[in-house]
């Protein structure tokens, strides 16, 4: 200190209060019994931090350790803590590369066996505070980790990947949804060794090499793979400018799916998710002809290059299928219906949005005939569908909880109301999405 | 004088060893004088300093040496208000010790006397909340009476407890670690 120093005045600046560890430890035992309880303490400063994290690992490493399956009853019991676990992380990585929040887990890298930061990067707008490649690369110590996502994490730009996924074994799941800095993926994806499963790469607009990344997948893990998502449908509209703005090269293609025919078919493969991919067409559809067997749910609205013949084939050989998105795609007419009734028997879940008057109440009867099990029907912007087949099918399928019907302008005029009053006390109608119909409206009032 | 008026308040309620010593004037009042850091000095009788392990330890170090005792690293205040507590409760047989558990330790209540004790220390003016339990906290550490330690803690961590990060920052007068700071200290 300088000696020549005035004293000083009265209102000194105050000091940060600094206590002994062991009362900061008597502390934090008596917040102890919710977890939760602790995570804001444990951020509020280095010192605190350090006495925290043991505690709250303690609590974690039987979870952690994948123990948790051979104690039924404790499941429940740790299931808020596991989720405080989570939030831990999450918070932790909001104060982002300064902290190196990964590292401060260095010690319980063996026992991580998921990390989840996606909602680092809904919390915290800041790109610089965010998740960067140099923080996932110390993942590669997690030998055990089976999930990773960093959805929407805007600092990732995908060069640790290629480590990540050579050295982690036992990696199933991986998300990289809307990183939106990613901009090659391909040779990362060819060094993977990983068993992934569950791959989501929806809304990668910027990524340059889409087509060789998803072969890459294809190529690498075609023995495991179970779901497949490539949604461009996160940012409405965008997929369109993009495609414009920089060629066609760049935007998923049948390129990516010419690999599949000499890959043995994927037996796990039970969800594909190809939204608003408005160049997926018939080509595509027929490299994946051997591979549809298992589907269980399918997406593929706004694909726009499709036709209704090899969309029949395709579908007639899918009978696991349960969920079915065919909204705003050309190709989605009657017959198309009618195959998806007759082949898809466990079909629960069907969307057919905005089909430009294609389809017609011939559908609705094809549904009510064959496909009794299901649960929900999106028919918006309908044109020809009428009340008179909606209350057919309504009457066929006593598992029906949600019809969506927003726009169909021949149900304007009918007495929908006292028919759906009828079939709702009938039947298991609980939620009804009757969205800009007054009529139908006044009749959702009614308890319905 | 206020420390004596404090004890003579003490005796009247019959709750200090002082009172039961004056009756029954068979043995005088082994009485030892404190001086604290800042040259306050306090006389106390020697079962009120025994709450404490630190003066106790020394009471038998230094057997029959009248001397007045220096305590450093305690305030006027702090200790004046540590012999209010160890008066109240220097006959208690129940108070917290090392020896309970944590969970006992836990889930034992603030009693009526201790919730406006610690009231009263909240309550002085001038001093943030915090800085007034922090520093009678590290006082009672320092003189180790288990009692008040428990006391202040539970009282903290009722104070920080439902708070987000950034008001216990504030509450501690942490500050927000910049990030050069953090990269130095990682290289």
């Amino acid at each position: 200190m300088d000696p020549a120093a005035p004293p000083r005045p009265p209102q000194i600046p105050r000091l940060p209060v600094r206590l002994p560890v062991e009362i900061i430890e008597q502390i934090i035992h008596y917040l102890l019994p919710q977890v939760s309880q602790l995570v804001a303490p444990a951020q509020a400063c280095r010192v605190w931090y350090t006495v925290c994290i043991p505690l709250i690992w303690r609590r974690f490493a039987p979870l952690m350790s994948g123990k948790l399956q051979y104690l039924p009853p404790l499941q429940h019991l740790l299931r808020a803590e596991y989720d405080t676990m989570r939030n831990m992380v999450i918070n932790v990585a909001q104060r982002g590369s300064s902290l190196n929040p990964i590292l401060n887990f260095s010690s319980n890298f063996l026992l991580i066996q998921e990390v989840d930061l996606s909602a680092s990067a809904r919390s915290n707008p800041s790109p610089d505070a965010q998740i960067s490649d140099n923080l996932l690369t110390f993942l590669v110590n997690c030998t055990k980790l089976r999930r990773l996502e960093v959805a929407g994490c805007a600092n990732v730009k995908g060069s640790a990947f290629g480590l990540i996924l050579s050295v982690l074994p036992s990696l199933t799941r991986l998300s990289i949804a809307n990183c939106d800095r990613i901009r090659t993926l391909a040779d990362e994806l060819s060094q993977c060794g990983a068993p992934l499963a569950i791959v989501n790469m929806s809304g990668l607009h910027d990524l340059t090499d889409v087509n060789e990344s998803v072969r890459e997948v294809f190529l690498q893990c075609s023995r495991t793979l179970e779901v497949l998502v490539l949604d461009w449908s996160e940012l409405p509209g965008k997929g369109e400018v993009y495609l414009r703005d920089r060629g066609a090269d760049s935007h998923l293609s049948e390129d990516a799916f010419i690999s599949l025919d000499d890959l043995p078919p994927m037996e796990h493969l039970r969800e594909l998710s190809l939204s608003r991919c408005t160049l997926i067409g018939d080509n595509v559809l027929r490299h994946l002809l051997p591979h549809r067997g298992n589907l269980e749910t399918l997406r593929l609205d706004y694909c726009l290059q499709t036709t209704p013949f090899t969309l029949t084939l395709f579908l007639t050989g899918c009978p696991h299928l349960r969920i079915l998105d065919l909204s705003d795609t050309p190709s989605a007419t009657d017959a198309v219906v009618s195959t998806v009734a007759t082949a898809c028997p466990h079909l629960q879940w069907l969307a057919l949005r905005g089909t430009l008057g294609a389809v017609t109440d011939a559908s609705l009867q094809s549904l009510a005939a064959h496909s009794t099990d299901l649960r929900a029907l999106s028919l918006n912007m309908n044109v020809h569908v009428t009340w008179l087949a909606l209350v057919h099918l309504a009457r066929a399928c006593a598992r029906l909880e949600a019809l969506a019907l927003v726009g169909c302008v021949q149900m304007i005029d009918t007495p929908v109301g006292e028919l759906f009053v009828e079939f709702a006390q009938g039947y298991d109608v609980h939620c009804m999405q009757f969205h800009g119909r007054v009529e139908i409206a006044r009749v959702a009032n009614l308890d319905v | 004088m206020f420390h004596r008026a404090n004890l003579r308040n003490n005796s009247k309620n019959g709750r200090s060893q002082v009172g039961q010593n004056r009756n029954s004037k068979k043995k005088p009042v082994a009485k030892l004088t404190l001086i604290t850091e800042d040259n306050e000095s306090f006389t106390v009788c020697k079962k009120v300093a025994e709450m404490s392990m630190f003066f106790k330890n020394m009471l038998q170090d230094t057997e029959g040496i009248p001397a007045p005792f220096i305590v450093p690293n305690v305030s006027g205040y702090d200790l004046k208000k540590i012999i209010e507590y160890c008066s109240y409760h220097c006959l208690d047989t129940d108070c917290p010790n090392d020896n309970d558990s944590l969970r006992s330790r836990r889930d034992r209540k603030i009693g009526h006397w201790d919730e406006t004790f610690v009231r009263n220390i909240i309550n002085k003016d001038g001093d943030p909340v915090i800085d007034n339990l922090v520093g009678l906290t590290k006082a009672a550490y320092f003189l180790d009476i288990p009692g008040l330690i428990w006391l202040m803690t539970k009282s903290i961590a009722n104070t920080i407890d439902p708070k987000p990060i950034a008001e216990i920052r504030e509450i501690f007068n942490v500050p927000v670690p910049s990030e050069r700071e953090e990269e130095i200290l990682q290289r």
